[in-house]
């Protein structure tokens, strides 16, 4: 507390349209600390990074660096002052590797591309992260593509790092190994903002706590001072439902089934041989250290991707929730659009073979009013909705109508304490009509919670598998690490 | 609402960079503007000419439209034009002396068959090898440039011509009779108008919605129920029969024989009027007047001022192109952020 902020944000606003994104806000980062910020999705958080990365200027208030107010005068700018950024939609280029995505931001006329290797090689190497450098960024997982516009930030110089929600797709072991670097970062005297919905996560590496709710700071304290009711509380006004008991439900005969599949998919590790089978009213769970083969899977299930062995059972009309959200919306309609996807082909949505607009936006309506996506208006283009609420609209639209199979990769990534629960909820209602369904998910607690079965998987192999009773860390840990897990192993 | 912000843009466009050029050759402005506007729409003959220039644009765009909302872009319409405008001498010369009654749905026919099977070619290498639709599709032209000028010195040759490489004349039942009016706008104009009519319909229909779903995301697309196998297929086929349809109107209804300049460049032009049109049909009927007029205004500018040389409109063409490429761009987005605030405002009111 007793030094100085690096940057801070002083009684900064800013509105967009009718949404005040920041009203007064105030936030201070220094030297040697982890800064978490807290909120509900929509709170206004990654604008708080977006203004402090000269992303987005402030209607009111504004920017104090070193102790002298500053404008930042677009990313450049704020790079130049060293303020890193890890965004949550991802800044990558994607047709690009992560050493031409850095050489695309060097401010100097010469940028050498053996030194742009070096130089993230060290940051890697100093943040304590294997990263695949020469692979272009749209075929890295998200974790790999966080990771390295993290590196990318520190081969910058970055002396304020700024991590919009970095954890949602990563697993319990990447958290680790991230957190004891962030730690070694701060201790060296680099200025961290933190962005999580996973107050566990949050007690693991900060410091100091900010909460936002509707634009508006509604505490700010040390972690250690504050206990998760207090944080909870001041997120949404109230406290989360409890988690409900697994219903007994019951299992009805195999709908999605894969059989010694082999497919080569956008991550670099192929599954090899994996079979799998889910049937209705069961959710299996799929866990696994990011980028082991969950994604190649996922998207066979949902019939996205041919193998090129094995046989796959599925069917044409599978829910399919991709990793990453844009995948499944179209970014640039209105969402309207993307909301009556699933569901295009019935005769309500068409005239005399002329789509009708009025009635996708009824339907739209009624999804957003269903699943809380907000602002309740499907005309905004879904690129424009904040992360959080795209995500509740492509939950909605799959889970909508008790499908057959449902494919879910991710399905609560970054969204806030209620959201969660409410598409968790979801989830076990859809298997409680019958619904089969694939939950590939990083938190190990949400597939712990929901799934009756779990499959680990290592090196794009079934590292192990288990019902949901016979769950034990150790022997999760083990098969994510790809160690031998079971007494047959050790023979 | 959209269109007219469109053709805002285009006139303004054309607007400024014929009066950019005129001002570099030293002539007066206003003689310019008055020259291509008598030489455009000035009088009957000179409007209908410049209907007839954009006949073929519109067409060929409206086929490159199609393509383009898949998400391929369509630089091939120049071959599959020559191909369309090959068959179609082939199978009238083969046909002999028939009724036209006869000729001109066959004629109009092989076109379309011609122009599609060539452009079907590019979709299916894009399909089964992953051969880029751009690349596959500018050697396609190249082979069907060659293919031209091969026929035209061999099988299709004029018997009774001199060393000029070109076919025969078509038998005058075959030729696309003239519509009642001065200048050369024959009967073909009102199919073309009746297809932008079908167009019209299919631009707000559901399945071209799914084309554009496609085009996006295939995998959403497939889901539908619609393969990419299908998608790009049908579609890369439409557009080809289009340019081969233009091919054969060009070849029926204008020149009367093959010939090697018989493309004119109206494949490439109607790349460029599709993307000025935006891919609506009303758009694309605008930007293919506004471009034909480049070329017929052109000529009155030459004839009003006596120093600017005519080609000063395909100058004017490439730089529209370019002023129009970046309008587009950042209409796009401005449009939408307005959208979405003016939306969010009524939401809350
Ligand atoms: N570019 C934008 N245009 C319009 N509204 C925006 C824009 N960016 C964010 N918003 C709105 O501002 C609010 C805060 O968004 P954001 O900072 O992304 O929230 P979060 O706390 O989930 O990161 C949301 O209601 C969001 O819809
Ligand atoms: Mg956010």
């Amino acid at each position: 507390m007793t030094t100085s902020p690096i940057v801070s944000l002083r009684a900064v606003s800013k509105r967009f349209a009718t949404v005040q994104a920041l009203d007064g806000v105030d936030l201070a980062l220094r030297p040697g600390e982890v800064h978490v910020l807290l909120g509900e999705n929509g709170a206004g958080k990654s604008t708080a990074t977006k203004v402090l990365a000269g992303l987005e200027a402030p209607d009111d208030g504004g920017i104090v660096l070193d102790g002298d107010p500053v404008v930042m005068r677009g990313r450049a700018d704020s790079i130049r002052r060293g303020v890193g950024l890890v965004s949550q939609s991802g800044s990558l280029i994607g047709g690009l590797t992560l050493v031409e995505n850095l050489l695309l931001t060097h401010t100097s006329w010469f940028a050498r591309r053996s030194t742009a290797v070096d130089m993230l090689h060290r940051a890697a190497d100093a943040a304590g992260i294997t990263l695949d450098l020469d692979t272009p960024a749209h075929a890295l997982g998200v974790a790999q593509r966080q990771l390295g516009e993290l590196a990318i930030a520190l081969a910058q110089g970055a002396r304020v790092l700024l991590l919009d929600e970095p954890t949602s797709a990563l697993g319990p072991h990447e958290i680790g190994g991230l957190f004891a670097r962030l730690r070694q970062l701060a201790e060296s005297g680099v200025a961290i903002l933190f962005i999580t919905h996973r107050l566990s996560e949050m007690r693991q590496v900060a410091d100091v706590a900010t909460v936002l709710s509707h634009g508006k700071v509604s505490l700010h304290g040390s972690v250690s001072e504050t206990d998760d009711d207090t944080l909870l509380r001041a997120m949404t006004g109230e406290l989360p439902p409890r988690a409900v008991e697994r219903p007994h439900r019951t299992v009805g005969p195999v709908l999605l089934r894969l059989a010694e599949v082999t497919a080569a998919g956008p991550e670099r590790v192929p599954l090899r041989s994996v079979s799998i089978e889910v049937r209705g009213g069961e959710i299996l769970g799929v866990l696994g250290v990011a980028g082991n083969g969950q994604r190649t899977l996922a998207e066979v299930a949902a019939g996205v991707l041919t193998p090129s062995l094995g046989s796959v059972q599925t069917s044409r009309d599978v829910a399919y929730v991709p990793e990453t959200r844009s995948d499944g919306l179209l970014p640039d309609m209105p969402a309207k659009r993307s909301a009556v996807l699933r569901r295009l082909t019935e005769p309500a949505f068409a005239r005399l073979g002329v789509l009708d607009d009025r009635a996708a936006g009824r339907f739209a309506a009624e999804l957003f009013d269903r699943y809380d996506v907000r602002p309740r208006d499907p005309e905004v283009p879904a690129a424009l909705l904040s992360g959080g609420n795209q995500q509740k609209l492509l939950v909605g639209r799959e889970l909508d109508g008790a499908p057959r199979i449902a494919v879910l990769h991710g399905p609560t990534q970054g969204l806030d304490v209620r959201a969660t629960e409410a598409v968790r909820t979801e989830i076990r209602h859809a298997a409680e009509e019958g619904t089969a369904v694939l939950l590939v998910s990083s938190d190990i607690d949400e597939v712990r919670g929901l799934a009756d079965r779990l499959v680990v998987l290592f090196d794009g192999r079934v590292a192990d598998q288990f019902d949901a009773a016979d769950f034990d860390a150790t022997r999760v840990g083990r098969a994510m690490a790809g160690l031998p897990t079971t007494a047959a192993d050790h023979q | 609402m959209r269109t007219v912000v469109i053709a805002a843009c285009v006139s303004v466009g054309l607007v400024i960079a014929i009066a950019v050029l005129a001002a570099s050759t030293g002539s007066d402005v206003p003689v310019i503007a008055v020259g291509w506007w008598r030489g455009a729409f000035g009088t009957p003959y000179n409007a209908v000419q410049t209907l007839s220039f954009a006949t073929p644009l519109v067409l060929v765009a409206l086929g490159v439209s199609v393509a383009l909302r898949a998400g391929m872009v369509m630089v091939g319409a120049e071959g599959q034009l020559i191909v369309g405008a090959i068959l179609a001498t082939v199978t009238l010369q083969a046909l002999g002396p028939v009724p036209g009654l006869v000729a001109l749905p066959l004629g109009a026919v092989a076109g379309m068959i011609g122009g599609g099977l060539w452009s079907t070619l590019s979709g299916a290498l894009l399909l089964r090898w992953r051969v880029n639709e751009i690349l596959s599709a500018l050697l396609a032209n190249y082979l069907a440039v060659h293919l031209l000028a091969y026929l035209l010195r061999t099988g299709l040759r004029d018997p009774a011509g001199a060393a000029t490489p070109q076919s025969a004349p078509l038998l005058a039942e075959a030729l696309i009779p003239r519509l009642p009016v001065p200048g050369r706008l024959h009967v073909a104009a009102l199919v073309v108008l009746g297809i932008v009519l079908i167009a019209l319909w299919w631009h707000h229909s559901r399945i071209a919605f799914i084309v554009d779903v496609h085009g996006q995301r295939p995998w959403l697309a497939s889901r539908l129920g619609v393969s990419p196998a299908s998608i790009v297929l049908s579609t890369s086929a439409v557009s080809g029969a289009a340019a081969g349809l233009a091919g054969w109107m060009q070849l029926a209804g204008v020149d009367g024989r093959l010939h090697p300049g018989i493309s004119a460049g109206i494949g490439f032009s109607g790349l460029v009027v599709a993307v000025l049109g935006r891919n609506h049909p009303v758009g694309i009927v605008m930007a293919a007047i506004a471009f034909a007029s480049l070329t017929t205004g052109a000529n009155g500018v030459q004839i009003a001022t006596g120093t600017v040389p005519a080609s000063i409109g395909a100058v004017a063409q490439a730089l529209l192109l370019l002023a129009v490429a970046v309008v587009v761009v950042v209409a796009r987005r401005n449009v939408a952020a307005r959208r979405a605030q003016r939306k969010d405002d009524r939401a809350l009111a």
